[in-house]
């Protein structure tokens, strides 16, 4: 999960790199049509996946599964 | 350096970096997702097994409760009791648990077509964004064979592109008018008397010497800008690629047929016709030669276009 972590936000970093050298139309564009839509549902997720392990640790602890 | 040259360099560098990056992350994230679903899936199931063993041992002792209650006073009453309560508690975690695991699954499966599918028409947009820079560049390099730059022209819908429709030159109110209108930020009205024309157009003799951007198309292209976007900057100074990109989504215009793609060819950020003046205040065409020439045949007596001094 740290690795998907680190490759959100190596993504992420790259993104903002180029956003700063590229601001024509065409960035806004597919900023629109493509990158928000990728940063959303990584967002997305990666909230998903931290609440679901935390239940999931919290369950472990308490319930001591083999 | 060209400082537009040194730009397009540094902008083409930033999107094939990203195009590469958004290449490993699709490559890397699906395995590391495919890793983490299945992990999570395993201790899931540990849980559920914890579940259904505690249900059994929770069987088992109220049957032997059931059989002992009868005959002896030391059944395993309490023992039940605990068993119960331990059961409820295993219970509603796990409901818990796997109401979250639904939430979770429908956000995975989200993530998962974004990685399938968005992730490479991004990269496939980035793709194209890239080559016509490459184009673009191409064109700029002196010497170099004019490569495809038509994705830089205007372009029309097919039913305007007729190359053999009839010339209408502007009369001297219309160019007065043009004259007039302000124009974005960057770009001026550079007059044709300025102009060497004949120097400036060498090898642009006709129609057929249109060869990326056909004659015909480039011609309405000229006209949709006097006619559409022109007027509308006069009206709206400071208007941007993105409001006519609104006027064609609007109009669900593609962009290839829409006036965003006059609007870039004349004032976007790559394609414009672009002047160098000399010292001795000449000016030298450094792009743009066949809207020039297209210009003069269409009695235009000035063409939009930036100047570096």
């Amino acid at each position: 999960m740290d690795a998907l972590s680190n490759l959100n936000a190596d993504l992420r970093d790259c993104w903002l790199d180029v956003r700063g050298q590229w601001q024509d139309s065409v960035a806004r564009d597919f900023e629109a049509r493509h990158w928000a839509q990728i940063d959303e549902a990584i967002h997305q997720f990666d909230i998903a996946l931290q609440r679901f392990q935390e239940l999931l640790e919290e369950a472990e602890s308490a319930l001591d599964p083999p | 350096m060209d400082p537009m040259r040194a730009q397009s360099d540094v902008e083409l560098e930033a999107l094939v970096s990203l195009e590469r990056g958004l290449a490993i992350y699709g490559h890397r994230a699906s395995g590391e997702f495919g890793e983490i679903v299945a992990g999570l899936d395993s201790r899931l199931n540990a849980l559920r097994a914890v579940e259904t063993q505690a249900a059994t041992a929770l069987d088992r002792l109220r049957d032997a409760c059931e059989d002992c209650s009868e005959e002896w006073d030391d059944a395993p009453t309490e023992e039940l009791a605990n068993a119960e309560v331990q059961y409820s508690e295993i219970r509603r975690r796990l409901s818990e648990i796997e109401g979250e695991y639904l939430s979770f699954c429908g956000l995975a499966s989200n993530f998962s077509s974004i990685l399938g599918q968005n992730v490479p028409a991004a990269q496939s947009f980035l793709r194209a964004k890239i080559e016509q820079l490459r184009n673009y560049r191409a064109v700029q390099t002196p010497g170099a064979p004019s490569g495809a730059v038509s994705a830089l022209a205007p372009t029309l819908p097919n039913a305007e592109r007729k190359a053999d429709a009839k010339l209408v030159p502007l009369d001297s109110a219309q160019i007065m008018e043009l004259r007039g209108i302000e124009l974005p930020p960057g770009f001026e009205w550079v007059s044709l008397s300025d102009l060497d024309l004949q120097r400036e157009l060498e090898g642009v003799a006709g129609p057929a010497d249109f060869k990326h951007v056909p004659y015909g198309e480039m011609r309405v292209g000229f006209e949709r800008l006097r006619s559409q976007v022109l007027p509308l900057l006069n009206v709206t100074p400071g208007a941007t690629s993105d409001r006519f990109r609104e006027l064609d989504v609007n109009d669900s215009v593609p962009f290839a047929d829409g006036l965003q793609r006059v609007f870039e060819a004349f004032f976007g950020q790559q394609d414009y016709i672009y002047f160098v003046r000399r010292p001795d205040g000449s000016l030298d065409l450094i792009n743009g030669r066949h809207r020039v020439f297209l210009a003069r045949e269409l009695g235009w007596a000035a063409v939009p276009a930036r100047v570096r001094r």
